[in-house]
């Protein structure tokens, strides 16, 4: 399967899709952190992809997307924004709205964090 | 390689090299360059202005880096893009001119989402985002009337 069928699959299959760089448990830029925090603070259960192991990822993400930089945060299948969006929405409450509309109300509840590799 | 006897001195030691690139300006101070991509006629006439008699060659520990210099070209690609803004800024973050806050308010954006006005901005300085003179740009958008 090629990067670009794996990408729609987590960006159509996931309630929140997060590309980052690093994953999770070893952040390794600061925005993709200011992502992921802002995420967690809303409660938002996240699956994470990690762009660097190829940049051919990023590329294919880019031009799925039209977004040019990293990281970038999917709802249901839709592009929210990159880290200054996810923040800015988050501190208005206005995330937790959509998470709430798009996931429904009790989406904080399974909290749970996944962390997918693209690369086999 | 070392064969034996005393290593010279490395004047910061093994830190981040961006120290000891400080004082050197990015472009020369004789005449200010802005590349072409960012310079509108109105822009290098205003440019020129600015570098009139009282511009002096640059001296080493002396000169300042300026943080104009790298905003400015970023700044007259996004006044081209928002004619209209009401609010246009942009800081050079780090002073190392490539890391980048822009704050753009304009009556254009207004009713577009977040992800559309951010799109705009990722449009007008789509240039220097694909030389890397931007290395890192961070974006905040708001409508206005």
């Amino acid at each position: 399967m090629s990067y670009s069928e794996k990408i729609r699959e987590v960006i159509d299959g996931s309630d929140v899709a997060l590309f980052m760089k690093g994953t999770p448990a070893f952040v390794m830029c600061g925005n993709s952190d200011r992502a992921l925090q802002a995420l967690r603070r809303a409660g938002a259960p996240v699956t994470a992809v990690d762009v660097l192991p190829d940049p051919a990822i990023r590329q294919e993400l880019t031009s799925i997307s039209g977004w040019p930089t990293i990281p970038q945060v999917f709802v249901k299948g839709e592009l929210v924004g990159g880290a200054d969006i996810v923040e800015e929405l988050e501190q208005s409450g206005e995330l937790e709205q959509k998470l709430r509309e798009q996931l429904g109300d009790d989406y904080a509840a399974a909290r749970d964090e996944a962390t997918v590799a693209l690369t086999s | 390689m070392r064969m034996r006897g005393l290593e010279p001195p490395r004047p910061y030691g093994h830190t981040d090299l961006n120290r000891a690139r400080l004082p050197i300006p990015p472009h020369p101070r004789g005449e200010r360059s802005v590349p072409a991509y960012a310079a509108p006629n109105c822009c290098r006439a205003q440019a020129a202005q600015a570098t009139g008699p009282q511009a002096s060659p640059w001296r080493p520990g002396r000169a300042r880096y300026d943080r104009r210099v790298s905003t400015e070209p970023l700044r007259a690609l996004l006044e081209g893009a928002f004619p209209d803004a009401v609010e246009l800024d942009v800081i050079d973050r780090t002073g190392g001119g490539d890391h980048f806050q822009v704050v753009v308010s304009a009556p254009s954006l207004t009713g577009l989402s977040l992800v559309e006005q951010h799109r705009r901005v990722y449009e007008a300085l789509s240039a220097p985002l694909a030389d890397g003179t931007i290395h890192e740009l961070r974006i905040k958008t708001k409508g206005a009337t």
